[in-house]
């Protein structure tokens, strides 16, 4: 999907439609599409953009923040470098922090995520949704009609939907695909009618169910492209992710929103308010979608990745592996970066969790 | 400045006694006033456990540093403090104390900012009595603290949380407020501090069965302003007098003082008028602590290790401008808005929930009619909100022309004195050398 991706978004920019860059799940790409704009995601995943970051960044920040900013200061993203706007979000301090050296030298809008999904932090992001709606609308000179808004619901309702179609293939016993398959049917940039397509044909007549191994469901960080590292690692030793809980896979599919709500604007800032991330407090939601993930997909353990110096998700495993405890799941923390070095470590331990779980 | 050993520093032998054993590698300034100053900080465990076997209502506040405290102080009986606080005490007890061992235990490590110490007391029950309320501050702070906040909630404890959002500029044409710190701020983003701050002022009403009333809050704010403006009074002098008529460390305990009165308001007062009338003297005097000539230093952030303030001053730099993570606890609360909405503002003068170049916009245009000269940015290790501040200080003086450090002080720098000491050295050296020759 990303080469594909590539080619869409260079022939939507060359016939005049604006790019936007998304660098997390809290931004809606309602709006942007409202706005006519293609949304692309700038996660890097590349491990070779770490050591060009570390001249502005310190050493211990996430791995996401310092490959996404490498590729910032060398202009080295295609999907970066075609961005008429970048979106960034106040999520947590690494890329807040990030964000404000990346906006001195591209125009970038800010949406002050609060951390509680309470009344007033509901207003509060209300606001900033209508901030961004009307940032989008002088920057690319052109009104955003309600009608504009409910198509561009119905269109990521129905690739969020076939997502989650997609997603469901995985429950199961031998799956017609891998865990990293589903992952790289992702696409970068949202909206595409030929991705959407794509989807239906698969989830219409899918593959032959092959695939088996130790049942896995993933959590943690997001998995950007370029950096499956842990992924392959778990595939290449027994195990299938048959959930990705994370923000690459499920998490953000859980979005519904109605098209037909009275004030769509209003309907898009409270449903993606409601994301699973670890950043909010409390996040109880996100326990409650691994337990009914876990059961829907019949998940024998738990995986949790945790991107070196990710604080928000690190202290947040504890409570996973509590409920993972309680849900009599086998449970494997791996705290890494997207540095090789520690593949065969890694390995080790995956190994060993398989084998615990099927030796019970 | 005497070391503990003098005779006159008796007072802070028995906190050495009782296992603050940096406080003997400090110097402290012997006025019997600055003394008493540094007493009362040191003593506030024993007040709070004296106020809560009496029955007192113990609340531990995170993360505002300067806001919930007042709305405490409104209540009769009750007292805040910050169990942030705590995040000296690994320094102050070098390392004896156990706390960040714990926290280690605790799943907290050292890629964790040290107020993940307080964990270590919360769960060893040490150092602070358990409070009866945890309230805390959660969104633009720091990741750090709400990843330990979190931590303390799994450990049982039922935080009120309440979401402090990141302050920006308003838009054009966006209804705005002028904070007392001067800054604009959106009144979208004012309103909803005041409403998070009702929530808590109801929650402690209930809590304490108190009815926190707008007179009572009148009251806690005209005395918290007292407190505030003699913060600013003794700061003034000690940053701006050509002397330095109080050390570093003393200034930094002084500006504590604001957040949250150490747990005693009416104490408080009486030992910041004791600084203030020593400052004042010494002003009048025209005698200080440094020669007029040291090297005029503005000082970005606190440092776990207070003896690393003292260090610049032996090397010939004095302090001229600081940002202690304070400046929302010193600004005065209006006394003619309806005081939640009050207390609202003044909490969005927090320069930590804005960008680190509000930030260091506010530091410089505060301290730059002082002389600044040049700015040590003091990197706290494992704090994830600093990640950009060194460059971010560095654009925002770099047209001023005054040279930039930034330094990251460990809980207990002996291991890095080497290091820190000639990076301070070279910085006034180089400070000194552009008295007469010009860049």
């Amino acid at each position: 999907m990303t080469d594909h991706a590539l080619e869409r978004v260079r022939a939507a920019k060359a016939a005049g439609q604006p790019v936007v860059g998304i660098l997390c799940e809290f931004t809606p790409r309602e709006l942007i599409l409202a706005a006519g704009g293609v949304p692309v995601c700038l996660c890097g995943g590349a491990h070779a953009m770490i050591a060009p970051a570390e001249v502005d960044l310190p050493a211990n920040l996430c791995p996401l923040i310092k490959s996404t900013y490498g590729y910032h200061l060398t202009r080295s993203n295609p999907f970066l470098e075609m961005c008429d706007l970048v979106v960034a979000e106040t999520t947590c301090d690494g890329k807040k922090k990030m964000y404000e050296l990346m906006g001195e030298t591209r125009p970038m809008h800010v949406l002050q995520l609060p951390s509680r999904s309470d009344e007033v932090s509901r207003t509060l992001w209300r606001h900033e949704v209508r901030r961004l709606h009307a940032a989008l609308q002088e920057r690319f000179a052109r009104p955003i009609s309600e009608a504009d808004l409910r198509a561009a619901i119905i269109t990521m309702e129905t690739e969020r939907a076939a997502r989650r179609d997609l997603a469901g293939l995985m429950r199961g016993e031998r799956t017609p695909l891998t865990g990293r398959q589903v992952l790289e049917l992702r696409s970068l940039a949202s909206g595409d009618p030929a991705d959407l397509a794509e989807y239906q044909r698969i989830n219409a007549a899918p593959p032959e169910p092959r695939h088996s191994g130790v049942r896995v469901l993933l959590t943690g960080v997001p998995v950007p492209h370029g950096a499956e590292k842990v992924v392959d690692l778990i595939e290449g030793h027994g195990g299938l992710i048959v959930a990705h809980e994370h923000c690459s896979g499920l998490k953000p599919l859980e979005i519904r929103i109605d098209a037909q709500a009275a004030d769509p604007l209003t309907a898009i800032a409270d449903a993606y308010l409601h994301l699973p991330c670890s950043v909010m407090t409390r996040n109880d939601g996100r326990l409650d979608l691994i337990r009914r993930l876990a059961g829907d997909f019949r998940a024998q353990c738990v995986v949790e990745l945790v991107w070196q110096a990710c604080l928000t998700y690190d202290v947040e495993a504890v409570r996973v592996k509590r409920l993972c405890a309680d849900l009599g799941l086998p449970y494997l923390r791996i705290g890494t970066d997207y540095a090789p070095g520690d593949t065969a470590r890694i390995a080790v331990r995956l190994e060993a969790l398989f084998e615990q779980v099927q030796a019970a | 400045m005497i070391a503990l050993d003098h005779p006159t520093a008796g007072v802070l032998r028995r906190w050495h006694a009782a296992g603050n054993l940096r406080l003997a590698d400090l110097r402290f300034d012997p006025a019997p006033e600055c003394l008493a100053l540094w007493d009362f900080v040191l003593s506030e465990e024993d007040r709070l456990r004296a106020a809560q076997a009496a029955g007192g209502f113990i609340v531990g506040a995170m993360k505002d540093l300067g806001t919930i405290p007042v709305l405490v102080a409104a209540i009769p009986r009750a007292r805040a403090f910050y169990p942030d606080g705590a995040w000296w005490l690994p320094c102050l007890q070098r390392q004896s104390g156990g706390q960040l061992a714990a926290a280690d235990r605790l799943g907290i490590g050292e890629g964790f900012c040290p107020v993940r110490a307080l964990l270590g007391c919360y769960a060893a029950g040490s150092d602070f009595p358990s409070p009866d309320l945890d309230i805390c501050a959660v969104g633009a702070t720091c990741d750090d603290f709400s990843a330990v906040a979190q931590r303390l909630a799994g450990l049982g404890r039922d935080p009120l949380w309440w979401e402090l959002p990141a302050f920006r500029a308003p838009d054009p044409g966006e209804a705005a407020v002028t904070l007392p710190n001067g800054e604009a701020a959106p009144a979208v983003l004012v309103a909803a501090v005041a409403a998070e701050l009702q929530r808590v002022r109801v929650a402690l009403g209930r809590a304490t069965g108190t009815a926190l009333d707008d007179l009572a809050l009148r009251a806690s704010i005209r005395r918290a302003n007292q407190v505030r403006a003699r913060v600013r009074e003794i700061r003034e002098l000690a940053l701006g007098a050509p002397y330095s008529p109080l050390p570093a460390v003393e200034l930094l305990l002084t500006e504590i003082l604001a957040l949250h009165f150490c747990s005693d308001l009416d104490r408080c007062l009486e030992i910041l008028d004791g600084v203030q009338a020593v400052v004042a003297d010494r002003v009048a005097r025209g005698v200080g602590h440094q020669p007029a000539d040291a090297v005029r230093v503005l000082w970005l952030n606190p440092v776990a290790d207070l003896r690393v303030l003292q260090w610049l001053e032996e090397a010939g730099g004095r302090l001229a401008g600081t940002d202690f993570m304070t400046a929302q606890a010193m600004a005065p609360i209006s006394e003619d808005l309806p005081p939640i909405t009050a207390l609202a503002q003044v909490a969005l003068c927090d320069r930590m929930i804005g960008s680190d170049r509000r930030r260091a916009a506010l530091a410089v245009a505060e301290a730059r009619p002082r002389g600044i000269e040049t700015v040590v940015v003091a990197r706290v290790p494992g704090a994830s909100h600093g990640c950009s501040e060194g460059p971010a200080m560095a654009q925002a003086v770099a047209t001023m022309g005054w040279p930039v450090v930034s330094i990251e002080v460990p809980v207990v720098a002996d291991a890095a004195s080497g290091q820190i000491r000639g990076r301070l050295e070279a910085l006034l050296e180089t400070a000194l050398t552009r008295r007469t020759v010009r860049p």
